[in-house]
C-alpha cells in the first residue's frame, strides 16, 4: 500500500504531529487487548527478549500508521488508490440513489401528460364535480414530490453515516 | 376605484423592505457581507427565505391568470415550480454547498480552473438576471395601474428605482429576514382571500367547471367597462347595453349580438342574464383547437402540437430551478450539505403549500367572476377578484393584502436578482469593492427598468417560463454534469453552455418578434427547453469525451469537497491535508 506522490506523506506526518496528544483513546482502546503484556512492561519496548518480534506500537501511537493498517480515512486523506476507491464507492451510492428518487419523480410527472394524451376519457373524470386534471395538478401531486424528498433525505443522511462508519469507525475515531 | 386599503398595504411592505435593507447596511461592511448574509442560517428560516425569493410575480399573479385564460393545463407551471426544487434536492444541494462557491461564475472557475468558462458564465447570469427581471418590473407595472390607474411605466420605474437604492445600501444582509419574512406575508396574501372567498361563494353550480363547456354567466351579471375593449361572443346573445357598443350610442337598450368579435366603448355597461356566454377580451381567448379543461399547454396561435409544449414546459421548469442565478447564493447560507438538503426539502414543502391558492383563485374566477374574461390583461384577474366577489369594505381589504403579496412577490424577488447581477458586473465585469458593487446595482436596476417598458403584451407566465428555459439549457447541464461526472472538462462544459444557452435565446427572441406563430415552428420556438436542454447536454458529454486532455487538474480533490460528508471533511482538515480550491 503505496501513497501516491503527492501529500501523502507531509499529511501523515503532520497528522502524527497533531495528534500526539489525542491519540490516546482510541488507540488504547483498539490495541489494549493485543499488545496488553507487553505494555504493562512501560511503554512497550519491543524486543525484550531479543527475539525478532512483531513491532507493536502502544501509547505513542503513529496516527498515519495506524490508518495504514485498516482502508479507512488515512486513505481518503491521502488520496491513495484505496482512498480513490471510497470516495468513488460513495459518490456512486450517492448517484444512484439521487437517480433513483429523480426517476421515481419523473415517472409519476412526466407520464400524466402522456396518460392524458392517450386516454381522452380520463380528462372528462370529475372527483366531487371538479375535473381530474384540476384535482391532480393542483393538488394531489405535491405531496407525492414532498414524499420522494422526504425519502430521499433519509436514505442520503443513512447512506452518509454508513460511509462515515466505514471510513471512520467510532472505535478508531481520534477525537471521539 | 381609488383603492386606499391597497395604497397603504403596498406603501408599508415597501417601507418596510427599505426599513430593514437601512438597518442591513450598518451591518454590511464587507463584499462578503453584501454577496451572502453570514453563513449561519438554520435550515427553517433559509427555506423561508429561499421560498420568498423565489416566489415571484409569475407565482403570484402568472400562474392564476393563465389557468384562467389558457385552461388547467397551465397548472404545469406551478406544479414544474415545486418539482424543480425536488431536482435541486436530488441532484446539487448537497454538493454544491459543500464546494462552497456561491455564484455560477465561482462554481464554473472553482470546478474547472477555466477563466473563459467563468465569463461564459457570467454573460449567460446576466441574461437570465434580466430576463427574470423584466416580469416582476410588468408585474409592478400592472399592479400599479389597475389599483391607482396611472400609466404602465409608473410602477415600472417605482419599483425599479426602491429596488436599486435598497439593493445599493443594504445587499443581501437585510434582504435575508426581509425575504424569510416575505414568504409568509405572500402565503397569508394569497392563502387569506382565496379561502376566505371560497367560503363565501358556498357550494353552487360547478358548471363553468364541467368538460368542454364555454363559461356562462351563473346569474344575472352587469358588466362595467373600465376600458374599451375588444370581444368575443362564443355564441349569439341578448344583451342590455348602456353606452357605446360597436360604435353605436345606447341607452339601456336591449340589443341580440351574433357570435364573433363586438367593440365595447369605455364606460359601457353590459347586462347578461344567467346562462349567457361570458364575452372573452383578445387576450384571454384561447386557441380554438383546445377546451379549457385540456391538461395541456399550447404554443403559438393555433395550440399546435400541446403534448410537446406542455413537455416543454416541464423540462424548462424542472431543470430551470437549479440554474436561476440567485438560488444558488441561498444555498451557501447552509452550514453543511445536510443542512442544505433539510432547507430544499422544506423548500418544497412551502411552495406545495403556496401552489394551492393560485389554483382556487382562477376556479373561482371561472366560477364566481366570469367577467373577468373582459380584462385586458390576465395577469390582472387575481387583484380584480376579490372586489368583484366582496363589494363594499371587506372585498376592499382583500385586494388590499393581494396587492400587498404581490408587491412582495416584485420586490423579493427582483431583489435576489439584482444582487446576483450586480454582483456578476462589479465582481467580474468591472472587478471592484462594495462601492462598484453599488454603482452596478444602479446601473442593473436601470438598465432592467428601461427593458420591462415594452414587455407588457407578454404573459408572466410565459416570460418566467422562458427565464428558466434559458438556465435550462445552459446552467443546469453544466452544475449537474459538473457535480456527477469526472470527465467533464472545461471545453465541454464551455460548448454547452454557449450551444444550450445561445440556441435557447435564439428561439425566444425569435418568438418575442413573431417569427413563428403556428405549427411545429411555434412548439419548437416558443418552448425550446424540449430541444435545447438534451441538446446542451449532448453537446457537453461529446465535447468532453472529445477533449479529454483538458480534464480539470484535481478533479478527485473536487470530488472530495463536493460529496464527502462534512464530519469527515472537518477531520481531514484537521489531519493536516488542506482541500483547497486549485
Amino acid at each position: 500500500m503505496t501513497p501516491p506522490a503527492d501529500h501523502g506523506a507531509a499529511a501523515q506526518a503532520s497528522a502524527a504531529a497533531k495528534h500526539g496528544a489525542t491519540a490516546e483513546h482510541g488507540a488504547a482502546a483498539e490495541h489494549g487487548a493485543t499488545a496488553g503484556q507487553d505494555a504493562t512492561a512501560g511503554h512497550g519496548t519491543p524486543g525484550e527478549n531479543g527475539a525478532p518480534r512483531r513491532k507493536v506500537v502502544v501509547w505513542q501511537h503513529d496516527q498515519a500508521r495506524l490508518q495504514h493498517d485498516v482502508i479507512g480515512l488515512g486513505d481518503v486523506q491521502s488520496d491513495t488508490v484505496y482512498g480513490r476507491l471510497l470516495v468513488r464507492s460513495l459518490t456512486r451510492a450517492q448517484l444512484g440513489l439521487s437517480l433513483m428518487c429523480l426517476a421515481i419523480a419523473l415517472a409519476v410527472i412526466a407520464s400524466l401528460p402522456l396518460i392524458m394524451a392517450l386516454l381522452p376519457s380520463a380528462r372528462k373524470v370529475t372527483v366531487a364535480g371538479l375535473p381530474l386534471t384540476l384535482v391532480i395538478l393542483g393538488a394531489g401531486i405535491f405531496p407525492v414530490l414532498m414524499a420522494v424528498g422526504w425519502f430521499y433525505n433519509r436514505q442520503a443522511s443513512q447512506l452518509e453515516a454508513r460511509f462515515i462508519d466505514l471510513v471512520d469507525p467510532v472505535g478508531r475515531r481520534l477525537d471521539a | 376605484m381609488l383603492n386606499v386599503p391597497a395604497v397603504a398595504a403596498i406603501a408599508a411592505v415597501t417601507l418596510l423592505t427599505v426599513a430593514v435593507g437601512a438597518r442591513g447596511v450598518r451591518i454590511a461592511r464587507t463584499p462578503d457581507d453584501f454577496l451572502v448574509a453570514a453563513r449561519e442560517v438554520p435550515p427553517g428560516l433559509n427555506a423561508a427565505a429561499i421560498s420568498g425569493e423565489y416566489l415571484s410575480a409569475a407565482s403570484f399573479l402568472g400562474i392564476a391568470g393563465l389557468i384562467v385564460s389558457q385552461g388547467l393545463g397551465a397548472l404545469w407551471y406551478s406544479v414544474g415550480y415545486t418539482a424543480g426544487y425536488l431536482v435541486l434536492l436530488l441532484l446539487v444541494a448537497a454538493p454544491l454547498r459543500r464546494f462552497g462557491a456561491y455564484t455560477i461564475p465561482d462554481f464554473a472557475e472553482g470546478r474547472f480552473a477555466s477563466r473563459g468558462l467563468r465569463r461564459a458564465t457570467t454573460g449567460l447570469v446576466l441574461i437570465i438576471g434580466w430576463f427574470y427581471l423584466l416580469p416582476q418590473m410588468k408585474g409592478a407595472g400592472i399592479t400599479l395601474q389597475l389599483l391607482l390607474g396611472t400609466p404602465y411605466w409608473v410602477g415600472v420605474v417605482a419599483l425599479g428605482i426602491v429596488v436599486s437604492a435598497n439593493i445599493a445600501m443594504g445587499g443581501m444582509k437585510g434582504v435575508t429576514f426581509v425575504q424569510c419574512f416575505q414568504y409568509w406575508l405572500k402565503l397569508c396574501a394569497i392563502g387569506i382571500p382565496a379561502l376566505v372567498l371560497l367560503a363565501a361563494a358556498g357550494h353552487g353550480s360547478t358548471r363553468n367547471l364541467s368538460p368542454d363547456g364555454q363559461p356562462v354567466f351563473s346569474h344575472r351579471t352587469t358588466v362595467q367597462v373600465q376600458t374599451g375593449t375588444e370581444f368575443k361572443l362564443a355564441r349569439p346573445t341578448t344583451v342590455r347595453v348602456t353606452g357605446t357598443l360597436d360604435r353605436t350610442r345606447l341607452a339601456d337598450q336591449t340589443v341580440h349580438l351574433p357570435a364573433g368579435m363586438h367593440t365595447a366603448a369605455s364606460g359601457a355597461a353590459m347586462v347578461f342574464a344567467a346562462g349567457s356566454p361570458v364575452p372573452a377580451s383578445l387576450s384571454m381567448i384561447q386557441p380554438a383547437s383546445t377546451t379549457w379543461d385540456s391538461p395541456f399547454l399550447t404554443a403559438g396561435t393555433d395550440g399546435a402540437h400541446p403534448l410537446l409544449a406542455t413537455y416543454g414546459v416541464i423540462i424548462a421548469t424542472l431543470f430551470g430551478a437549479l440554474g436561476l442565478p440567485h438560488i444558488l447564493v441561498r444555498f451557501y447560507t447552509n452550514p453543511d450539505g445536510g443542512a442544505a438538503r433539510r432547507t430544499t426539502l422544506i423548500v418544497v414543502v412551502l411552495l406545495s403549500t403556496f401552489y394551492l391558492f393560485p389554483a382556487v383563485l382562477a376556479v373561482l374566477t371561472r366560477l364566481r367572476a366570469p367577467e373577468l374574461y373582459l380584462s385586458k390583461d390576465p395577469d390582472s384577474v387575481v387583484l380584480a377578484l376579490p372586489s368583484l366577489l366582496m363589494p363594499g369594505r371587506p372585498g376592499e381589504l382583500l385586494g388590499a393584502l393581494v396587492a400587498a403579496g404581490a408587491f412582495a412577490a416584485f420586490l423579493s424577488t427582483s431583489s435576489g436578482l439584482l444582487v446576483s447581477v450586480a454582483g456578476a458586473l462589479s465582481h467580474d465585469v468591472m472587478r471592484g469593492g462594495v462601492g462598484t458593487f453599488r454603482l452596478c446595482a444602479i446601473i442593473a436596476g436601470t438598465i432592467a427598468t428601461i427593458a420591462a417598458l415594452p414587455v407588457n403584451r407578454f404573459s408572466l407566465g410565459l416570460l418566467v417560463g422562458w427565464a428558466f428555459a434559458i438556465a435550462a439549457s445552459s446552467f443546469c447541464p453544466l452544475i449537474v454534469l459538473g457535480i456527477w461526472w469526472r470527465r467533464l472538462t472545461w471545453v465541454g462544459a464551455t460548448a454547452g453552455v454557449l450551444v444550450g444557452g445561445g440556441a435557447c435565446c435564439c428561439a425566444i427572441v425569435a418568438t418575442m418578434f413573431g417569427a413563428a406563430t403556428r405549427g411545429w415552428g411555434a412548439a419548437l420556438l416558443g418552448q425550446p427547453a424540449v430541444w435545447t436542454v438534451p441538446l446542451a447536454f449532448s453537446v457537453m458529454i461529446v465535447t468532453s469525451l472529445l477533449t479529454r486532455a483538458s480534464t480539470p487538474p484535481h478533479v478527485e480533490h473536487m470530488m472530495l469537497r463536493m460529496h464527502l460528508p462534512e464530519g469527515l471533511i472537518r477531520r481531514t482538515y484537521r489531519a493536516g491535508r488542506p482541500y483547497s480550491r486549485a
